[in-house]
């Protein structure tokens, strides 16, 4: 229709030289269809600049085809019943005329798809080299911040999705899995591994290691057998078929943590509500009931590789049975903190044990 | 063609242009040979700009010389075309004086030429009929069927010459009893009056030679045959001539008056307010008072005549000298057809004769004439009863009638028809309203034939007694069967569904479902686990908060729109006097009933439509109904066929006005419809019925929630399918849903819009555009048609001096709105003694306590001529009213229709001794006559025939400009006839009033306001087309029309086209026509396929005569060339129309409420530039708009992403629910806001108006481009300050991967990250938060570049000035603020799940930001390069290269033009081809628009360069001298261009 209207103008107009001239209207459609326009040129603008003619020429084809479709899309009526807009609506999905699927060809979608490659590659491109640049500025071997993961939070062994330790002394079915699971979690920690592969270093200080931050750093020892009766070594069912079970409690890896020099971290637990006396006696191994200030700091995974983190074993020997018993564990010392409101497992882990007989 | 009767003739016609032709040799000669064939008259053409006289004279042997008579004195008739009859022999005195070469023989032949030619041209000088047909027999033939005059001479009985009387046929004796007949009648309607026939005539003595010609007229019978009347036009003649000027209308209504004038004058009536008046509707108010003498007068006349003695027998002229009653006259009853139904008011007479005004019939009377004679008696049912013996007319004259018999049979079946689909119209018309054939529905006035019915019918119809009126039982009958007298209110939408509604609509339903889910989500966690946490709870809450918010904000915004109904409520009178059981009551006016009988006095509102029985000198405001506004008399008279013309049908809610002879106005009338079944109730209903029209933007609106809804659902459900088929629990997946439908939906952008248009309404009130509809502010941007009313919107709507002359000179006189620059040369002498009697010869007077007023804004006592005369002369000279005391009054004659002059003497403040100053203003020949001097230069001279030439001339011109000419002289008494004491007598005349000292012209018109013309020129350019819509008279709303620019000074019309080609108006190539003239009569006509090609086909209409009905089918019409449609009214009349209009327009301060309340816009200045202004905010704002959705739904993608990386790549949650909208509604919502103020990026007002279904607000590339470009590319910077976050505390990118299920299960406490560090639960939440925090910083710094590169839409950020727009970077400031106290200031607390975000993280998006910005310029740079298509070869050469590298020598040619950018140009690369196609000079209109775009940034000239060059030079020169000065400096540099080789 538009070239109908170009062709009967175009003579009339009076300059010697060959002069496209369009409809004026047509020229303000354009103006207005800008916008639709925008978005297909958008596609041939890569970030990565393509040769300039590559993408002209692109941009010409797409600008054809684009002007043919438009015009059959004028001519399309419109039609009112839902029939008319199915079969319109079929159309659209599949022209088998035009062999146009949403209104394109299939020349049409491979520009087109071809566009959008070359310019989600180049997207992609793009934040590789930011993501390329970020890990330039981020140490593999140590955090560049600690803040968020300090003070460290605490976790016991077992651990089977609860905090509550609900078992019957007599039915080792409720109390097996404990079992299991301290046992897998000490296999770490067995004396020959240690020995084999950590150094004995002394107590009592700080473990620095000097270096380069990617040099391998050595790991102090924590034998298994520091835990004594809750080594599984002599009882290995770690209390747990006497109703005196053992629980393990670990402070959570920080790297570059260090508990105050002369001051290591100590546990203490108690009955978190209800009498004191519910427990009794705890026995603490090691004894000193403290991670040994040997352990730290923590050099990360990739360098610290074998670094196993200390235990604190506590030995309930005396919980009063068949009553449910809140116990919360604490960490002491020195610039410890344990009594943050939101998180209920920095410096102090709170359990319930509940020993039926 | 009919056949010319054999006898004189007169033909009027009127035309703007057409005066060359027929002065040129051409159109003269042929007509006087048609005369000569024809008859025993030869012709004689007067022809003018505006007036054209042809007169006929009877002598034969004067054949010959008659051509130098005419060549050298046709002017004359236009001297005398303001006079009334019976100033004529005055005239003529004056008219031998100085042209005593034309005494003799010839002049008695001219005497009575100049009688009736004076006639003929009081008739004419207001109606416009055609002169361009004379060409040839046919045309006169046309002519002469449609509107030309026969013209009736009165003999003279003293001096009847029977030689001449023996040469007339029977015709002509006929004619001439008919002629006589109608003094004889207007001495029958003015009794008491002194008589006639040889009243104090100045003419005392005849010039030598001059034999007078009388007994003889030319009367009834040609006369009703030719009466003009465009209803009695033959279909076939209507058919041609559909956009041709609606013909004599006021022609014969003007002959009306003339033949009333003249039945006064023979009869000797004095009548007290003749005045003839050139201008708006002039034609019609040349009407003498006193006598009435009808068409039908004459014909009877006639048809006795014919019976009767000869032409010039006694009896005949006994009548003339002692009029006594006549039975055989019918008074003046019905004379519809002359006028136009509508225009009916038009043709009122003015005076108030002591008897009644009436009008000339043409074609109905005929028609029933024709059709049986009983119809004419039915007609003339009056008070004086008086039948019509017509038979005799039949036999004698069928062949004459033919034509327009069947013309009128015609009418009277459309008439019936009309009536018809009125009755059906009312009773559904809400419903049928929106049928396709409502259109019929509209276009028919209402049915009523009350009018037409005698008393004892309407007593019989309404079972009444006009006595005793109704009795209280049957009244209460009534009122139980028909309802109260109220109009019934719309049905009222309760205003609880109107808010539940806003609750529900647009994103509302999404955010809703989103909620509630929240809530199932939180009860179902709750009833597992009841520990879960709130944040579920709190996101539901939010959600509803949000919608609550900004439904509230909605509803708030639409219970401001008012109520339509309201209005018309508050017009009804609450109390009416009532006969009903024969006595007078007072009830309120709801209760009455049809049958009453009420009584309305001044000042009362009519209280129901009513059929007035008897009135007394009432008169009507109906300017509410019809728009006009001067006040309608109303008697008892049956005067029109149609019920809105006829004078005895007063409707409600109009107001009675006391009227000015008459100490009470008083309406006696008969009930005949109450409440909804009356005229008004009828608007009221149409009003209403006409549906709100969705307004387009929100339209678009609608479109983009669909669009963004329909996106939100699919992608969340998909998304859905797809985290069940995860093996993600269901209730997840639900709030994976919610997360991504509230991604997905711009929460906040509804309530930007409504506050970005409100803020742009807040702009165009300052502009003096109130915008009662805030999406009407859009509207109005995207206005292809605006269909303007004329008076007050395009003119002034106050007469104004506009020219003067004096010293053989025109001058012009500033008629822009405050008068402020007189430029006219004010040295000479002449302008001082001018200037004495404008100032003195004046009765107006400022009213007190105005002394801070400015001059142009007082208020002042006096009439509207006065007034202008007073202001101007206040303006010039200072102040009046002391010059006017020191220049005492002594005498003064006020201005009488009769003397058509005033009169005032007064002692002169010189000091060279006492001398008395007699100055007189009045009709320029009534002035001139009295003169025989006039003074130029100061100096007296006398009046000769060159000078007497150059004031015809002057005077011509000025009356072809459609202004009222005054004439002004002044006489220095002489100080030893009349000394100090002398006393002047008023009634004894005792000084003189003739040999006066002529001095000057001065002409008024209603000018055009000052902005107009500018304004439309805007709107051309901004591809809108205005459309005059008037209920004026065509060649008044032409003559505005052309010169405000509405039709532009070189397009024609059909009828201009055939009058220059000497064509008949058929034969035009109805293609060459760009403008087009249509009147109401035209316009009912047609079909709307006829309509439809009128709108689509001519570039420049005026609708003129239009009914409200007419109005709205224009509307349609327009709108159905898929238009929007912006029409400005202030009448109740244009209430329906503006309903049913895009963008309904009201004027501020001439509006009705009605019209203001119906209108989505109120103008407070009336003015038509404010539209304009309007225009460009509108489509600013619409642009704006497209850039505030864009930048709003780019970040949705954003927002989007982490849902969906979240799902199916196992992150930790990147952003919140909560976070995103605190995007949404926290952080966007300013600088959305801002992007309003963002200026037009270019040419805003020089490209079309949008295609309302084609340019969407939110189109396809728009949401591709905002979702799939820079959406992800945003998405991809915040994901790249999300990782950053993570891998600096710890966890790296590869870690995260599927990390979810690990980091959200709250047991686990010691999650290992990349360096083997464990992470309790709350560590991880409140890393969570720190990412949710980082993404948000993301996604805000991006929206920052976001929002930058959204201030184009096309051009370079750096063109557009990254600081103009102020209020961005307060957007951007406050966005950065809200960012920071987010972030740190609400860091804590828990619910909002923002952290302390580390200083540097708020950089890490900032090169993302930047790459946006680029990528954006980039894309902008090829839109520039390549905007559209693309164009291969030589002409892709990008603008900023042509500006830049061939600056200096560029040399025109086809490297240098782009025509892509020319193409910006609207209709840029054309205008030069036009012009050349059309073979003619003249620039087309398109031209000097695209000059103007070389106002433009100055990319835009070098563009165009290439086409000016290329133009002839000629047409540069032509847009050049248009006013386009700014350009001149231009053109000359590419003229000089051009002209080097």
């Amino acid at each position: 229709m538009r070239r109908q209207l170009r062709s009967r103008r175009a003579p009339s107009f009076p300059y010697s030289y060959r002069y496209r001239l369009d409809d004026p209207d047509e020229a303000n459609q354009n103006y207005l269809a800008d916008e639709e326009e925008e978005a297909e040129e958008e596609a041939r603008v890569t970030v990565v600049p393509k040769s300039e003619e590559e993408e002209e020429e692109e941009e010409k084809e797409e600008e054809e085809e684009e002007e043919k479709e438009e015009e059959e899309g004028q001519g399309q009526p419109t039609g009112n019943a839902w029939w008319q807009k199915l079969q319109i609506m079929s159309e659209y999905l599949w022209d088998p005329e035009r062999r146009m699927f949403l209104a394109r060809t299939g020349q049409s979608w491979s520009l087109i798809l071809l566009i959008y490659f070359f310019f989600y590659a180049s997207l992609a491109a793009v934040i590789t080299l930011c993501m390329y640049t970020l890990f330039l500025t981020i140490s593999p071997y140590i955090p560049t911040f600690t803040e968020r993961v300090k003070p460290p939070g605490v976790m016991i062994r077992p651990f089977a999705h609860s905090l509550n330790f609900n078992f019957n002394v007599s039915e080792p079915d409720t109390w097996q899995h404990y079992v299991i699971s301290l046992n897998g979690f000490l296999q770490g920690y067995n004396d020959s591994l240690q020995e084999e592969m950590n150094v004995d270093c002394p107590p009592g200080q700080y473990f620095i290691q000097d270096g380069n931050e990617d040099e391998d750093k050595k790991a102090c020892q924590f034998k298994r057998s520091f835990l004594k009766n809750c080594s599984g070594l002599e009882d290995p069912t770690f209390g747990y078929s006497t109703g005196q079970p053992c629980i393990l409690l670990k402070m959570n890896r920080i790297v570059g943590f260090r508990p105050e020099l002369g001051d290591p971290v100590k546990v203490s637990c108690k009955v978190q509500r209800g009498d004191e006396n519910d427990i009794r006696s705890i026995s603490y191994y090691p004894e000193s009931a403290s991670f040994d200030l040997r352990y730290y700091p923590y050099y990360g995974k990739l360098t610290h590789v074998n670094y196993t983190s200390p235990l604190v074993a506590m030995h309930f020997t005396d919980v009063v049975k068949n009553q449910a018993v809140p116990v919360q564990c604490q960490l002491k010392g020195k610039g410890v903190i344990n009594d943050v409101i939101n998180d209920h497992f920095v410096g102090r882990v709170i359990f319930t044990l509940n020993i039926e007989t | 063609m009919t056949k010319l009767p054999n006898d004189a003739f007169l033909r009027l016609s009127t035309s703007s242009i057409t005066s060359h032709t027929l002065y040129g040799s051409h159109g003269v000669n042929q007509a006087s040979q048609v005369s000569r064939k024809q008859s025993p008259y030869s012709m004689l053409l007067s022809p003018g700009t505006h007036c054209h006289c042809l007169l006929v004279h009877c002598s034969q042997s004067l054949q010959r010389e008659e051509a130098g008579f005419r060549a050298n004195h046709k002017e004359i008739w236009f001297m005398k075309m303001e006079q009334s009859p019976d100033n004529i022999w005055p005239f003529i005195t004056s008219f031998f004086r100085h042209h005593p070469e034309l005494a003799g023989a010839k002049t008695s032949a001219l005497t009575e030429v100049c009688e009736t030619g004076i006639e003929a041209f009081l008739s004419a000088s207001p109606g416009q009929g055609h002169v361009h047909e004379l060409g040839s027999l046919e045309s006169v033939g046309a002519n002469d069927q449609e509107g030309s005059l026969s013209l009736i001479k009165e003999p003279h009985s003293s001096r009847v010459n029977e030689h001449i009387c023996g040469s007339l046929d029977r015709t002509w004796a006929r004619r001439e009893l008919a002629g006589a007949a109608g003094p004889a009648l207007g001495a029958q309607r003015a009794p008491g009056l002194h008589s006639p026939g040889c009243r104090t005539r100045p003419l005392e003595t005849p010039p030598p030679g001059v034999r007078l010609l009388k007994g003889r007229g030319f009367p009834g019978g040609p006369q009703s045959r030719t009466l003009p009347t465009p209803s009695c036009r033959s279909p076939s003649l209507r058919a041609r001539r559909r956009v041709s000027y609606p013909p004599r209308r006021p022609l014969a209504c003007a002959l009306a008056g003339t033949w009333a004038g003249r039945a006064a004058f023979k009869a000797g009536a004095t009548s007290p307010v003749q005045r003839l008046a050139i201008g708006r509707g002039g034609a019609c108010r040349a009407r003498a008072a006193a006598g009435i003498s009808t068409a039908n007068t004459s014909a009877t006349a006639t048809a006795t005549a014919t019976r009767g003695p000869p032409p010039c027998a006694p009896p005949l002229q006994s009548r003339i000298r002692a009029p006594r009653p006549q039975p055989a006259e019918p008074p003046a009853q019905h004379a519809p057809g002359a006028c136009s139904p509508r225009a009916g008011r038009g043709c009122e007479t003015l005076g108030q004769g002591p008897g009644d005004r009436s009008r000339l019939t043409g074609s109905e009377e005929k028609a029933k004439r024709r059709n049986a004679p009983g119809a004419l008696s039915t007609s003339s049912e009056t008070p004086f009863g008086a039948n019509i013996a017509p038979g005799l007319l039949f036999q004698k004259t069928p062949e004459i009638y033919s034509v327009e018999l069947s013309g009128t049979k015609d009418i009277v079946k459309t008439d019936k028809g009309d009536g018809k689909e009125k009755y059906r119209g009312l009773k559904n018309n809400c419903l049928e309203l929106k049928k396709k054939n409502h259109k019929e529905e509209f276009q028919k006035e209402l049915h009523l034939d009350d009018h037409k019915l005698s008393h004892r019918e309407l007593e019989e119809k309404y079972g009444t007694d006009i006595i005793m009126g109704l009795s209280s039982t049957r009244a209460a009958e009534l009122l139980a069967r028909d309802g109260p007298n109220s109009l019934t209110p719309p049905k009222q939408t309760p205003e609880i569904v109107k808010f539940l509604k806003q609750m529900v609509g647009g994103f509302s339903i999404l955010l809703w479902v989103g909620a509630f889910l929240c809530w199932i989500a939180y009860g179902i966690q709750y009833s597992s686990d009841k520990s879960a946490s709130l944040n579920n709870v709190y996101l539901g809450c939010v959600l509803g908060l949000v919608v609550i918010l900004t439904g509230i904000f909605a509803y708030y915004q639409e219970a401001k729109s008012t109520n339509i109904m309201s209005s018309f409520n508050k017009m009804i009178p609450q109390q009416a006097l009532v006969i009903r059981d024969s006595e007078k009551k007072t009830i309120p006016s709801e209760q009455l009933v049809v049958g009453d009988i009420v009584e309305v006095k001044g000042g009362d509102q009519i209280p129901a439509d009513i059929r007035v029985l008897s009135s007394q000198g009432c008169r009507v405001d109906n300017s509410s109904l019809t728009g006009e506004s001067e006040p309608q008399p109303r008697s008892s008279e049956f005067t029109h066929e149609n019920p809105l013309e006829t004078k005895n049908i007063c409707f409600y809610s109009t107001t009675c006005l006391e009227a000015s002879t008459s100490p009470v106005g008083t309406v006696t009338g008969m009930v005949i419809n109450t409440g909804d079944r009356t005229i008004i109730g009828h608007i009221a209903s149409l009003a209403s019925g006409v549906g709100n029209e969705k307004t387009p933007i929100a339209i678009e609106i609608e479109h983009f929630v669909h669009i963004v809804a329909g996106v939100a659902v699919s992608i969340g459900i998909l998304f859905f399918i797809i985290a069940v088929s995860l093996k993600y629990k269901v209730l997840d997946s639900i709030i994976f849903l919610i997360g991504i439908i509230v991604a997905n939906v711009p929460e906040g952008l509804l309530a930007t819009v409504t506050v970005t248009l409100s803020l742009t309404a807040k702009r165009m009130a300052k502009k003096n555009c109130l915008v009662k509809n805030l999406e009407a502010v859009e509207t109005l941007g995207s206005t292809s048609i605006i269909c303007s009313d004329k008076t007050g919107t395009l003119t002034q709507n106050r007469m104004t001096v506009a020219h003067l002359w004096f010293d053989n000179q025109i001058f012009v006189a500033d008629t822009s709105e405050d008068h402020s620059n007189q430029v006219f040369d004010q040295s000479s002498r002449t302008w001082a003694s001018l200037s004495k009697i404008i100032t003195l010869c004046n009765r107006a007077e400022f009213k007190p306590g105005q002394e801070n007023v400015p001059i142009m804004k007082k208020a002042v006592i006096g009439d509207a001529s006065e007034t202008a005369l007073l202001k101007f002369s206040e303006v010039i000279l200072g102040d009046v009213m002391e010059i006017r005391k020191r220049n005492r009054k002594v005498a003064e004659i006020p201005f009488n229709s009769t003397n058509k002059f005033q009169l005032s003497i007064h002692e002169m403040d010189d000091p060279h001794g006492k001398r008395f100053l007699m100055v007189m203003k009045g009709a320029p020949e009534r002035i001139l006559e009295k003169c025989s001097t006039i003074m130029i230069n100061g100096e007296e001279h006398p009046l000769d025939k060159s000078t007497a030439k150059t004031f015809h001339t002057a005077y011509m011109e000025l009356g072809g400009l459609g202004e009222r000419v005054l004439g002004f002289c002044h006489l220095y008494l002489p100080a030893d006839e009349f000394p100090e004491t002398y006393s002047f007598d008023i009634d004894a005349m005792n000084f003189p009033t003739s040999n006066l000292c002529f001095v000057g012209l001065l002409s008024m018109i209603d000018p055009p306001r000052s902005t107009v013309p500018d304004a439309v020129t805007k709107c051309r350019s901004a591809g809108i087309k205005v459309i005059m819509v008037t209920g004026d008279h065509p060649i008044t709303a032409k003559a505005i029309a052309k010169s405000v620019g509405i039709i532009s000074a070189n397009s024609e019309t059909v009828e201009d086209i055939a009058h220059r080609l000497n064509i008949a108006v058929e034969q035009v190539n109805k293609r060459d026509a760009k403008a087009a003239v249509v009147t109401g009569m035209e316009l009912k006509d047609m079909s709307s396929e006829q309509l439809d090609e009128i709108l689509a086909n001519y570039q420049e209409i005026v609708f003129a005569r239009t009914s409200p009905q007419q109005k709205l089918i224009i509307v349609e019409g327009c709108q159905r060339q898929d238009a929007v449609v912006a029409v400005t009214g202030d009448g109740v009349n244009d209430s329906p129309a503006l309903k049913k209009a895009d963008i309904g327009i009201a004027m501020g301060i001439a509006g009705s409420d009605a019209a203001k309340n119906a209108a989505d816009m109120v103008l407070l200045d009336d003015n038509f530039a404010s539209i304009v202004t309007g225009v460009e905010e509108g489509r600013l704002i619409f642009d704006n708009l497209k850039k505030t959705i864009a930048y709003t739904l780019t970040k949705n993608i954003a927002e989007l992403c982490p849902f969906l990386i979240y799902i199916i790549v196992g992150l930790p949650l990147p952003i919140g629910t909560i976070t995103i909208l605190f995007i949404d509604l926290g952080t966007d919502i300013i600088p959305s806001i801002a992007l309003a103020y963002e200026k037009a990026e270019s040419d805003i007002m020089n490209r079309k108006p949008r295609h309302k279904n084609k340019d969407r607000l939110v189109n396809q590339p728009l949401a591709v481009y905002s979702y799939l470009h820079i959406g992800l590319m945003q998405a991809l910077g915040a994901f790249l300050v999300y990782f950053t976050v993570y891998a600096q505390e710890g966890f790296l990118p590869r870690t995260l991967i599927n990390l979810r299920v690990e980091w959200e299960k709250d047991y686990v406490n010691d999650l290992e990250d990349s360096y083997g560090q464990e992470w309790t639960r709350y560590q991880r939440e409140y890393l969570e938060w720190t990412g949710y925090t980082a993404f948000f910083v993301g996604i805000l710094v991006q929206q920052i570049a976001d929002l930058i590169i959204r201030k184009t839409r096309r051009n370079s950020i750096f063109q557009q000035g990254l600081f103009r727009n102020k209020v961005i970077w307060v957007g951007i400031t406050s966005q950065i603020l809200i960012g920071l106290i987010l972030s740190y200031g609400l860091g804590s607390v828990t619910a909002l799940s923002f952290t302390m975000l580390r200083a540097q993280y708020w950089f890490v998006a900032v090169p993302h930001a930047i790459l946006i910005w680029v990528y954006d310029e980039v894309r902008k740079l090829f839109i520039r390069l390549y905007p559209g298509r693309l164009q291969p070869g030589p002409l892709m050469c990008p603008r900023f290269l042509v500006g830049r590298l061939w600056e200096g020598p560029l040399q025109p040619g086809p490297l240098m033009c782009p025509r892509f950018l020319v193409g910006r140009l609207w209709e840029g690369p054309s205008f030069c081809s036009s012009t050349r196609e059309k073979g003619s000079t003249a620039f087309p209109s398109t031209a000097h628009l695209a000059l103007t775009h070389l106002t433009e940034p100055e990319n835009y000239v070098w563009l165009s360069f290439p086409h000016l060059v290329a133009c002839p030079v000629t047409s540069l020169h032509y847009s050049l001298t248009r006013g386009h000065l700014g350009l001149m400096a231009l053109g000359w540099h590419l003229l000089d261009r051009k002209r080097q080789p």
